[in-house]
């Protein structure tokens, strides 16, 4: 039996009850459901704040994250006043304004294999709003081992995907892409950057989606993808099948619990853009200055897109973006001593990974990349 | 001529444009005049084998060439392919 809802409940809904397909029934479904949003940042915003309007009983938030100035070109459910605070209190307070009479559960911490069956067997919808494959592996593979439906929406600059991966009804995440991209090759949005809006535009759908499927009306986006380009303004789909060979989803799956995702996809999972976590062959803004100076100055190479150089950029740099790297290696002296830059530092870390691997060792990583250059040699560049 | 349509992702090493119309008859030669008009994209969608990269998948007329022939899939005039990458952004 769903709950019923008080006077005030019938009142603030009543755009809802109005809606045949919805009617009071309808809205006592939303009330009794339960769904976990993954990510409180440029899809979480938009659909945590249209399912807290549209009264689903019990949501729940996942984030390690911390507020900041970056976030609010796209993140609608921060504020200005929340920069520094946690996401999912931050979200928290703004859904509560929006409703109070629904639950929220927030779980401040990195989605994870320990933790990420715990969490979600209590829910009986998964939306995907992350930002790095691991965790959008990890939120499929939950969804498929719980029999839930995993909402999934994700965005690159004008482009955006959505659809609902439902392993008991049709495909998974992993039947489309059996695996992930080559580390680098597929920036995030951290690095190749969003429209602000398009967040807003694909968490919307994500939101629909879920509501339909509680309510149990419409055609879910089951076996279909929608492909969104916002120059364009336009909208294909194309057919989703399940994958025979599905390693999580088909007849003969091999993976039966959750796996180390950081280790499947080359890359971590959990890893704030200012805080890359560098291994050895670093050099910093000071000692590179010096290093250029000097009688031997090394190359530089700048692994960032072509268009970030004019925001800033270092005077002789070789511009060759990571993702073209790999590529590219034949245009690179083996011999010759090599500072690898980028903004912060992560996309040069990996280009240093990728040059080791091929031989070059030479190369050195500019410590927290031109940024850090800007920061404590040249002021008159900005920080990005 | 089939047109193919180029992910945001991509566009930079085809002109920046997010269409382009090829020829050729099968998956195979179509990409084939994409990589010889446009030889930067060839890394970003074949691996060292020589193999369409797994985390990229080709549409024709909406239906995944893995539910059809492969590379192989045959190719009419007017033909719609779609070059559909993972992205991970949210
Ligand atoms: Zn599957």
């Amino acid at each position: 039996m769903n709950p019923e809802l008080s006077h005030e409940e019938i009142q603030r809904y009543s755009r809802h009850i109005l809606i045949p397909d919805v009617g009071l029934e309808g809205q006592r479904k939303l009330k009794a459901a339960s769904i976990l949003v993954i990510g409180s940042g440029g899809l979480g915003s938009p659909v945590s704040l249209y399912l807290a309007a549209a009264g689903i009983g019990h949501l729940g938030l996942v984030d390690y994250d911390r507020v900041d100035e970056t976030n609010l070109q796209r993140q609608i459910v921060h504020g200005s006043s929340n920069i520094g605070d946690f996401k999912v209190d931050s979200a928290r307070s703004r859904l509560t304004d929006l409703n109070p009479n629904i639950q929220i559960d927030t779980y401040n911490t990195p989605f994870t294999s320990e933790n990420a069956l715990g969490i979600a067997k209590n829910y009986d919808i998964l939306i995907d709003g992350t930002d790095n494959f691991p965790t959008r592996y990890l939120s499929n593979d939950v969804a498929v081992m719980l029999g839930i439906p995993n909402v999934y929406g994700s965005i690159f600059r004008f482009d955006g995907q959505a659809s609902v991966f439902y392993a008991k009804k049709g495909p998974c995440y992993r039947c489309l892409f059996p695996e992930p991209p080559p580390p680098g090759m597929v920036p995030s949005c951290g690095v190749g950057g969003v429209l602000g809006v398009l967040p807003g535009i694909i968490g919307t759908i994500q939101a629909t989606e879920a509501l339909k499927l509680v309510l149990g009306i419409g055609d879910p986006l089951i076996g279909r993808l929608l492909l969104f380009n916002a120059l364009d303004m336009s909208f294909d789909f194309v057919t989703l099948k399940k994958n025979p060979k599905c390693r999580v989803c088909g007849p003969n799956a091999d993976i039966k619990e959750l796996i180390d995702y950081d280790e499947f996809c080359g890359v971590p999972g959990h890893q704030h853009e200012d805080e890359p976590n560098l291994a050895n062959g670093q050099i910093t803004a000071v000692e590179l200055e010096k290093a250029l100076a000097g009688k031997n100055p090394p190359l530089l190479l700048d692994v960032r897109e072509p268009h970030e150089l004019e925001i800033s950029a270092l005077t002789g740099a070789v511009n060759i973006p990571l993702g073209g790297l790999a590529g590219r290696l034949a245009e690179l002296d083996p011999g010759r001593e090599m500072v690898v830059f980028c903004k912060t530092g992560i996309r040069s870390q990996r280009a240093l990974d990728l040059l080791a691997a091929a031989g070059f060792k030479r190369v050195k990583n500019l410590k927290g990349g031109i940024n850090s250059w800007a920061e404590d040699v040249d002021p008159r560049l900005p920080v990005y | 001529m089939a047109t193919l349509r180029v992910p945001a992702l991509m566009k930079m090493y085809i002109g920046n444009q997010s269409e382009v119309t090829l020829q050729g008859t099968t998956v195979a030669e179509t990409l084939n005049d994409l990589i010889f008009r446009y030889p930067a994209i060839k890394f970003h969608l074949y691996d060292d084998h020589g193999e369409l990269r797994r985390h990229i998948n080709l549409f024709v007329n909406e239906v995944n060439i893995k539910d059809l022939n492969g590379i192989q899939t045959p190719i009419c005039d007017f033909d719609r392919l779609i070059l559909l990458p993972s992205i991970s952004g949210g």
